[in-house]
């Protein structure tokens, strides 16, 4: 019972893992670009 | 251990804990306001509340990711093996501190809506695939929601009421808790902050953490597979190498593990996994004449199996034999309640 928790606790991490690395790479590399900000001294 | 409820068991050892624990999150969260003051965030307003805001959500993920980094950094590293002991007072600590946070957000940006602040959090977002529109919030309001529900049902009460398995399960659901607070910073204030720093932080701390469960995760399968045996009676090996007050751990091939241990010259025989927290027991070691489980010192006699008075909690006992200097284990346990002598180590 225990040992079937261990095997499962390992493969939980084997997929939790991959898993949260590209929920975070996600999240940073599909935000939208900051628009650029002008010049100093660009009239509006 | 008991059954009768009983607020918080308070020793110097547990004050000191929270004292520390206490005091780190105090320096965490001064440390983060300074910072925060003389390098100001991204943005046209800046104010104290935010600073808060910040620091305390800040300092309930960091302390959340140190306190989930314990368990298996004991397997590597015993001497962190004593700070298991009193783990949940940081749990608790946790759920605090993010409820903090969560009041100072929801006063911050909702109290001025028309609507009641919690409706208003919960429709604030209208539906898009963008990945700025994913309701971070509603990530952060659900692992609030985890972290609370474990910090109410965190006393040992509870645990006896619920039993250690419905109990551990429970309260696995802190990692479900953590997967939505990485979700919560990713879609939340890396969409804000862009410096390259904060993603990696966050990768820093949560790749870290998963692969230090990874890795705590595979050395538990190997010492699984190491530990098995098979036949009738199981051979611990040589019977000297057993260190006074320590154990040697096998197990059948297939079943729970079993610690052979040596005890004033004697061996003896009991379950390898504590009925508490289903901890090491094997991993611990023999204080005051009584097997004491490294998680949080349940202790158990080491004849039959039994806690000291006033306590009432067993574990299974199993006969014991040397042959030819080996010792030899009986798969099968002892009848509950059976006292033994141990084998005399000559």
């Amino acid at each position: 019972m225990i040992r079937r928790r261990r095997r499962a606790h390992l493969i939980a991490w084997l997929v939790i893992t991959p898993l949260l690395a590209v929920t975070v790479l996600a999240a940073v590399t599909l935000r939208p670009p900051v628009p650029a900000e002008a010049p100093v001294g660009t009239p509006r | 251990m008991a059954d009768k409820y009983q607020a918080v068991g308070w020793n110097g050892f547990k004050l000191r804990y929270d004292l520390w624990i206490g005091g780190a999150v105090a320096a965490f969260v001064i440390a983060y306001s300074v910072a925060a003051v003389l390098s100001p965030p991204t943005g046209d307003s800046f104010h104290p509340v935010q600073i808060a805001m910040r620091a305390s959500g800040a300092a309930a993920f960091a302390l959340l990711t140190a306190v989930l980094a314990i368990g298996p950094l004991a397997r590597f590293v015993p001497g962190v093996a004593p700070l298991l002991y009193n783990r949940r007072h940081a749990g608790v600590m946790v759920g605090l501190i993010a409820l903090v946070h969560a009041a100072l957000a929801i006063g911050w940006y909702y109290s001025f809506s028309p609507l009641n602040p919690f409706v208003a959090l919960l429709a604030s977002r209208a539906p898009s695939l963008a990945v700025t529109a994913v309701p971070f919030e509603l990530l952060g309001l659900a692992a609030l929601a985890i972290l609370l529900v474990m910090a109410a049902t965190s006393h040992d009460h509870w645990l006896k009421v619920l039993g250690a398995p419905r109990w551990k399960a429970l309260h696995m659901a802190v990692y479900g808790a953590y997967a939505l607070l990485v979700g919560h910073v990713a879609f939340g204030m890396l969409q804000v902050e862009r410096a390259a720093l904060y993603p990696r932080m966050l990768l820093g701390a949560a790749g870290g953490l998963a692969l230090l469960h990874l890795a705590g995760a595979l050395r538990e399968a190997l010492a699984d597979r190491l530990a098995d045996r098979k036949g009738d009676w199981l051979d611990a090996g040589p019977a000297a190498d057993i260190p006074e007050g320590r154990a040697v751990i096998i197990a059948p091939a297939g079943g729970e593990r079993i610690a052979v241990w040596r005890h004033e010259g004697r061996l003896f025989a009991l379950s390898g996994v504590c009925p508490h927290q289903n901890g090491p027991l094997g991993e611990g070691r023999i204080l005051d004449g009584c097997i004491t489980c490294p998680w949080h010192g349940w202790q158990y006699r080491p004849m039959d199996g039994r806690s000291p008075p006033p306590f009432d909690e067993r574990v299974d006992t199993y006969p014991v034999r040397i042959e030819a200097g080996r010792a030899l284990v009986g798969a099968q346990p002892l009848p509950a309640g059976a006292t033994s002598e141990g084998v005399l180590i000559l």
